[in-house]
């Protein structure tokens, strides 16, 4: 199954089953949002795509909560600190091995 | 490899001084990447030190300005995979190719679907501390790792990212959704066990 198919059959579970959310007026809008979402968050639509998809996701309260939902989990993982680095010792250890390779800067 | 027999001017005279400007300014990095590769901060050393080895020795086959971090990670990732297990990646790779993920057709849930009544923005993923969330990503297989590495701590577009895993665009987007959805299990899964979220009404994701 394609990665966006799984999304898709999971949003569309949803609004079947809740009555209380107003349908969206376009399944084919929120199929192509759906279907987008990560490209939309790690920004990788060009400038026309991304702005329709992210109209659609500020009128649509079908597709709404799942954008809120990713875009939650991608500021707390993109906001990780990984730490300093190379501890000075392993730095040392390998500007000694390039330079028996001949390295000088 | 004949080092001294090379002429004036060669790898060594004009290669240090771009080497040092272009390359090593990116150990760091290359650290960090290495640490999420590696079992241990000891294997990370390692591989670190022979992904510089490797770029010194082709340096010379190393075009200048050409995003010199994305070959660094490309030679990196290239020295892991080889010092591996083959044959676990080889299943790895069957597996992927054949479309299917066996852990999908018993999860019918997705942590959205269970989270979404009590906590709608998932507001639980931000009270997870930084090693936790690297614990969760260490757990992934490689492939879903990297790109989620790739993309979400090194900040890479998909195109880089397909560069240095050798793959299409196609496959890298794949990878990033099964492993943002695996890292999400794990992530719900570990703030259950540690009480950041009740578990949800359905008795899915609670601890035995």
């Amino acid at each position: 199954m394609k990665w966006y198919d799984e999304l898709k059959r999971v949003l569309g579970r949803e609004s079947a089953q809740d009555d209380a959310l107003p349908a969206c007026d376009s399944e084919a809008k929120c199929r192509d949002a759906v279907e987008r979402i990560f490209e939309y968050l790690d920004g990788e639509l060009e400038h026309a795509t991304r702005e329709e998809v992210a109209e659609h996701f500020r009128v649509c309260q079908t597709c709404y909560p799942a954008l809120a939902f990713e875009e939650s989990f991608s500021k707390a993982l993109k906001s990780v600190q990984q730490g300093e680095g190379a501890p000075p010792a392993v730095r040392e250890r390998i500007l000694d091995v390039l330079r028996d390779e001949g390295y000088t800067p | 490899m004949g080092l001294s027999a090379l002429p004036a001017g060669s790898r060594e005279e004009r290669g240090g001084a771009s080497f040092q400007d272009e390359a090593l300014p990116h150990l760091d990095a290359v650290y960090r990447f290495a640490l999420r590769l590696s079992e241990s901060p000891d294997q990370a050393e390692d591989l670190v030190q022979e992904t510089f080895l490797r770029a010194w020795r082709s340096w010379d086959q190393y075009t200048p300005g050409t995003r010199c971090k994305s070959w660094l990670f490309t030679i990196c990732r290239n020295v892991f995979l080889r010092g591996r297990d083959r044959t676990l990646r080889h299943d790895e790779i069957v597996q992927e190719q054949s479309g299917e993920d066996p852990r999908a057709a018993v999860r019918e849930n997705t942590v959205f679907d269970r989270t979404r009544e009590l906590d709608p923005e998932a507001r639980f993923f931000r009270s997870l501390l930084d090693h936790e969330i690297l614990h969760a990503l260490d757990e992934l297989p490689e492939e879903y790792r990297t790109a989620v590495v790739l993309s979400d701590l090194e900040g890479l577009p998909y195109n880089e990212i397909a560069l240095i895993m050798e793959v299409p665009v196609g496959t890298v987007k794949s990878r990033l959704f099964r492993g943002r959805r695996r890292l999400q299990d794990r992530l719900y899964e570990y703030a259950v066990s540690m009480g950041y979220i009740p578990p949800s009404m359905d008795g899915v994701g609670e601890q035995p």
